[in-house]
């Protein structure tokens, strides 16, 4: 087989009406080395492939391979293991020696191992073992969503949205599905803790009440207590209670905080609230430099609602247009994108707002902005703005701008939002304001001043981690450490619970009562679905325990528990008989069922002041490099830092995973110097942190963006040491972290590490895999950015299917590339984590991937999103090519993968065009969920695989048969929306569905008969069940796109040219 | 080695090889392992009538058929023979909060999944699997239940014979 790099001319190139759609800069550019990977696809001798794999086993995201995260590297240590010393083994010895040594196993063989079964003493009436019960309950931290939890033999296993809840509406996004690994941390604090001359030693709970009652009564009036955002009736009133009972004071501190959207709604129009922002009636999105779809305060119900309105709907679509600095997800999923230096999207909105003023918007006085001169300033085409700015006003009362994290993005946000009529119907920052992000640096600072004027004596801290994410500079750490006593109610010795003397571990919202008030009038009840795992109780109910220790008049003459104390609370704040029909117990138990009671009042129109724009500062440019810090979409919360299943993750826009990396625009990368893997030391505002290189394709010259909640020191096995902390990076000014601008410089240490890429292992080789076409295209001509699919004949007789037939649909266009889907998969299905080492060599276990293509240059290129998952082929080429008939094709249409028959040939993997097949090459599983108690968050309808065995997406054949069931209960046949497959339930945009195609009144078959929809390499006649439809970039038309339309395009006539070699 | 003691291995190795696969195919039918408390199905299915989905009720609605919860046998035996040795151990272990550790007679491997839900809806008696479970004092495992027993039935039946019906 010839082995020579030359890549072959496709024999179905994409048509002339597509752009070329690439992933990686190598394959762009046609680069050998990155191209090679296409010819080794299987490897023709193992101790090549061994030697690989030792390789590989010695890399470490960290550089640290020892210190290499147990989790992750527990398979890279059996790798070493397996892989070190065979490399003279050949297949023939191997044979001989199994076929032995299985004869003289057996003779060992007797009866199974005995089992036992332990039923209940007294069972639950409403547990049936086997059976699911679902609880409605919100999460714990800032967002709040509302979430439906499946437990079965009493503990929690996946989590789900809660169809009753306006904010998630049933949907989950990636984040929330992985919340149940959290639970199950191996890492948690198990009990409380004392530190005794700067070693823990174990306490009882009622010893520590004592002694904390003690300190609490000595240090009346300076006590502290510290926390992130905390929301919800009882959740706040209890700390108000402490705090008055003890003379202390409450401090909130978020580590990605939003004050800066707080303090521009105070300015602008008088109280500082987060506005809800209501995309959902939005058809017009403008976006200053803020990733709202990935990591915004509410970034899940954002989701859901732009989603809503990305769903063709008589031939409209919504328009988000972003001008910004980085390709972040937002930007990703931009119609236009404007690209601008850091800040410059300040004077952007401002020269949009002078164009406004010429249209009849309400005229509040500012400093005007040239719209021509930012234009030139920032490259953009002349009369952009003006196009802009008469498109917002076209949209004005229905569109939405949004600003990033800094008080003067916010500030312009706040101008144009009030100069279109927006606030009021799609921005609500006086009916039911968000209360997801509360916690201020100006608030942490008065405390600081407070610790450091020795006026605490007891500081009690949890939910916040303001050590970690807060430069060294900003002299908290030094602060914390001056109370005399320090608290620590969160669940693990992080950085910032390490400097405490007691560590009294809180409860995840899983195992915990609580509530949350995610927007004001938007309640919810928390409720624990498990017992407490550990020996740790809920950071309220310590509270309220130590309160009633120290026998305070107010908290400590409560009587109860904290379950009491939310009760009551619900009893005088949220309940009230004018409101409600039912009695208090109706409305209780109701409101534990329904997992939501709304009580928002409607939004109305605040008056804008234009005073705030005075604080407006335009964008500073600081040296040759400029230094933008950005929230990561996956660990906004720095709850998540050990999670594996997170950490492995690919990030959104890079498709990187297990690190986070200084972003380079492909300009800056070569003058710089460095590529891809390249470690480098970055220094702004006098610190230093180490990360390696990621060229981004379509990020601005000149400027390195680094993402934050990476490069933990004290969060667990996994996360440790993985990564950079960006946090210490960033400088404080006027009390608010300032994360865009600063200067910076780079150093290479010289020293390379392949970054784990999932990308960049498999290329579409020219195919039309993805179809694209710009809106007002596809309005003329409904097939534009089609090709035609041929019908084709095939050797194989076509299968029958006289029942249920599933089929899948994807709308390219509502799909943002979340990842949702990929994590409730994950949960769903018990996908192990693999760890760098593995991703590296192209074995992530993702049964759904997002596959991100980008069209264009790689300067601007534009983004599209694709979910790729088995396509449960009718004429499957996998099935025809297994040894051992381990994959059939069922008689409802999916193709099924038999585990305990597959003997790991792999050639069905081979086979697969979509290359969506993965293989168990290491004991993933068992690596991944061995860490005791993260067994407890396996699914037990899903078969576990073991080493050597092939995997694949499944279209969740245990729900289908849980559809199946219940129909069958009713006697009726299975119905549309009887179950949804994981990901069709869990993705925030309903971008996917599922259903009966057999059924012509299924959403699915109806989907199926849209012009838009289209099969991923059709020409192969594999008869892919999932369809897909077209991507629709509400833009205006530009020269390199195609003449559209035709969408009969053929690209060059190779297909029909017959046999060339 | 030379090709006779060759040949004479293989075929050692042949012989010892079938003659375990051999037993250990049919080594779970007529299981019967002693229980923690000897409980007879012929005292209650058999002379009291008792129907099966009484103790078993999860059978019906879950794949699970379950040995039932303590509190289930309370509900008689509160008052029933109530000074027979067994009942005395029986509301012992219901008191103390210690419950009894039955052995597992039924046990399908981890990868074959089955559902008793699906086959008692259907209309199959228990005793199609189960035997004659009102005549054994102690229970025995009456059939194979192997996947050869399983897809016969489902052959004979017309039940679903797609893989992915049990692998799951």
């Amino acid at each position: 087989m010839s082995q020579n790099n030359v890549m072959h001319k496709p024999a179905n190139p994409a048509p002339a009406s597509q752009p070329r759609h690439w992933t990686t800069l190598g394959e762009l550019r046609g680069d050998a080395a990155a191209l090679a990977v296409k010819n080794s696809e299987f490897y023709s001798k193992p101790e090549e492939f061994f030697a690989q794999e030792e390789q590989s086993s010695k890399f470490s995201v960290t550089g640290n391979p020892t210190a290499l995260s147990e989790a992750a590297g527990f398979v890279e240590l059996k790798v070493k293991q397996n892989g070190g010393e065979e490399s003279g083994f050949s297949r023939r010895d191997f044979l001989k020696l199994s076929g032995a040594a299985m004869v003289f196993a057996t003779a060992g063989c007797g009866l199974r191992p005995a089992q036992k079964i332990i039923p209940y003493i007294n069972q639950p009436e409403e547990i049936m073992l086997g059976v699911p019960n679902f609880y409605a309950s919100a999460s714990g931290g800032a967002q709040g969503y509302g979430v439906l939890i499946k437990t079965r033999e009493g503990r929690p296993i996946k989590l789900e949205g809660n169809p009753n809840h306006p904010l998630s509406k049933g949907t989950l996004d990636a984040l929330g599905q992985y919340e149940i690994f959290n639970l199950y941390d191996p890492d948690r604090l198990t009990g409380p803790v004392k530190m005794v001359d700067g070693k823990p030693a174990v306490i009882s709970w009622s010893a520590a009440d004592t002694e904390i009652a003690e300190l609490l009564k000595a240090a009346r009036g300076r006590i502290a207590v510290l926390t992130g955002t905390i929301h919800g009736p009882a959740r706040k009133k209890i700390i108000a209670d402490f705090c008055a009972s003890l003379g202390a004071t409450h401090y909130m501190y978020d580590s990605w905080s939003r004050e800066a959207t707080r303090v521009a709604n105070q300015e602008s129009f008088g109280t500082p609230v987060l506005p809800a922002l209501h995309f959902d009636k939005a058809d017009y999105v403008l976006s200053l430099d803020s990733d709202f779809l990935g990591s915004g305060y509410s970034s899940h119900e954002w989701s859901v609602a732009f989603g809503s309105k990305r769903h063709l709907n008589d031939h409209k679509l919504n328009k988000l247009v972003s001008a910004d600095c980085s390709t972040t997800l937002t930007a990703s999923n931009a119609d236009e994108r404007f690209r601008m230096k850091p800040g410059m999207s300040v004077k952007f909105g401002l020269a949009v707002a002078t164009a406004l003023q010429g249209m009849g918007a309400m005229g509040y006085s500012f400093n005007s902005v040239s719209p021509s001169q930012v234009e030139s300033e920032a490259g953009l085409k002349n009369g952009t703005i003006d196009r802009i700015a008469s498109e917002l006003w076209a949209a004005r009362g229905k569109s939405i701008v949004v600003g990033g994290d800094s008080l003067d993005h916010q500030l312009v946000a706040c101008l144009l939002n009030a100069m279109l009529g927006n606030d009021g119907v799609t921005v609500d920052g006086s009916g039911a304001p968000s209360q997801q992000g509360l916690g201020s640096l100006a608030n942490l600072e008065t405390l600081a001043g407070q610790l450091n004027g020795g006026l605490v004596d007891v500081l009690i801290t949890f939910g916040t981690n303001p050590v970690y994410a807060l430069p060294e500079k900003s002299g908290i750490k030094n602060a914390l450490g001056k109370a005399k006593t320090m608290i620590h109610l969160g669940d693990r010795a992080d950085e910032t619970g390490r400097l405490a003397t007691y560590l009294l571990p809180g409860l995840h919202w899983l195992e915990s009562w609580g509530d949350a008030e995610p927007q004001v009038g938007l309640y919810s009840i928390i409720q624990p679905t498990v017992m407490p795992l550990h020996d740790c109780r809920a950071a309220e109910e310590s509270l309220l325990k130590f309160a009633q220790a120290a026998a305070v008049p107010g908290l400590g003459e409560v009587q109860g528990g904290w379950y009491d104390y939310v009760k009551n609370v619900w009893q005088t704040s949220v309940y009230s008989a004018d409101v409600f029909a039912a009695g208090f117990g109706s409305f209780w138990n109701g409101a534990l069922r329904d997992g939501v009671v709304d009580l928002r009042k409607p939004a109305a129109p605040r008056t804008f002041n234009n005073a705030g724009l005075s604080r407006l500062s335009m964008p500073r440019t600081g040296g040759d490099l400029q230094l933008v810090v950005q929230s990561s979409p996956l660990l906004t919360d720095d709850g998540n830092g050990n999670n594996a299943w997170i950490l492995e993750l690919p990030h959104p826009v890079a498709r990187v995973c297990w690190t986070n990396f200084a972003n380079l625009a492909p300009k800056t990368a070569s003058r710089l110097g460095v590529r891809d893997g390249d470690y480098i030391r970055v220094t702004a505002n006098g610190e230093t942190i180490e990360v390696p290189v990621h060229v981004q394709p379509g990020d601005v010259e000149d400027v390195v963006t680094i993402e934050t909640g990476w490069g933990r020191k004290n969060v667990g096995r996994v996360g440790n040491g993985v990564g950079g902390n960006a946090f210490a990076l960033c400088a404080v000014e006027g009390s608010m972290l300032r994360t865009m601008g600063a200067a910076v410089s780079i150093e290479k240490t010289g020293r390379w590490e392949e970054l784990p890429d999932v990308q960049g292992h498999n290329y579409t080789e020219g195919r039309p895999i993805v179809a694209e076409t710009p809106l007002e295209a596809f309005l003329k001509d409904p097939k534009a950015g089609h090709w035609h699919e041929h019908e084709l004949m095939s050797m194989w007789p076509e299968h029958e299917y006289k029942g249920n037939k599933w089929g899948m649909q994807i709308d390219l266009t509502a799909c943002i590339g979340c990842n949702a889907c990929m994590a409730a998969c994950s949960v769903e299905n018990n996908l192990p984590v693999v760890g760098a080492g593995q991703i590296r060599l192209g074995r992530e276990m993702h049964w759904i991937r997002i596959d991100r293509y980008y069209s264009g240059d790689e300067h601007e290129p534009e983004v599209t999103f694709q979910p790729m998952l088995c396509q449960h082929c009718d004429n499957a080429s996998c099935e025809t090519v297994c040894p051992v008939v381990a994959t059939t094709h069922s008689e409802e249409g999916l193709n099924m993968q038999v585990y305990n028959r597959c003997v790991g040939t792999r050639y069905c993997a081979n086979n697969c065009p979509y290359k969506v097949r993965r293989f168990n090459f290491h004991e993933y599983a068992f690596a991944a969920y061995e860490p005791h108690p993260l067994n407890l968050a396996l699914n037990p309808e899903v078969t576990v695989r073991e080493k050597g065995v092939m995997e694949k997406c499944t279209f969740c054949q245990q729900r289908i048969r849980e559809g199946k069931e219940k129909a069958k209960s009713f006697g009726r046949p299975v119905a549309d929306g009887d179950f949804k497959t994981a990901c069709q339930q869990t993705c925030p945009t309903n971008a996917i569905s599922f259903g009966n195609t057999n059924n012509p009144d299924s959403l699915v078959s109806k989907l199926n008969q849209d012009p838009r929809a289209y099969h991923v390499i059709a020409e192969l006649n594999t008869k892919p069940q999932v369809t897909y439809f077209t991507k629709l970039r509400n833009r205006p038309m530009r020269e390199t796109d195609s003449a559209g339309g035709h969408g009969g395009g053929h690209g060059e006539a190779e297909q029909h040219g017959g046999n060339h070699s | 080695m030379s090709r006779k003691v060759l040949g004479l291995l293989y075929t050692v190795a042949a012989l010892v090889f079938g003659y375990n696969m051999f037993m250990w195919a049919w080594s779970n039918q007529g299981f019967a392992p002693e229980q923690p408390i000897p409980f007879s199905h012929k005292i209650h299915a058999g002379d009291n009538h008792i129907p099966c989905l009484y103790c078993h009720s999860s059978a019906e609605n879950s794949r699970h058929a379950t040995v039932p919860a303590l509190n289930v046998c309370m509900n008689c035996h509160s008052v029933v023979a109530v000074n027979k040795p067994n009942i005395i151990k029986l509301t012992e272990a219901y008191n103390t909060g210690k419950p009894l550790q039955w052995e597992r007679i039924h046990s399908m491997p981890d990868h074959a999944f089955f559902s008793h839900q699906w086959h008692i809806r259907k209309g199959f008696d228990c005793a199609v699997c189960h035997g004659p479970v009102e005549t054994m004092d102690k229970v025995y495992q009456y059939r194979k239940l192997n996947m050869g027993d399983c897809v016969q039935c489902h052959r004979d039946n017309s039940g679903p014979l797609d893989c992915n019906a049990c692998h799951q």
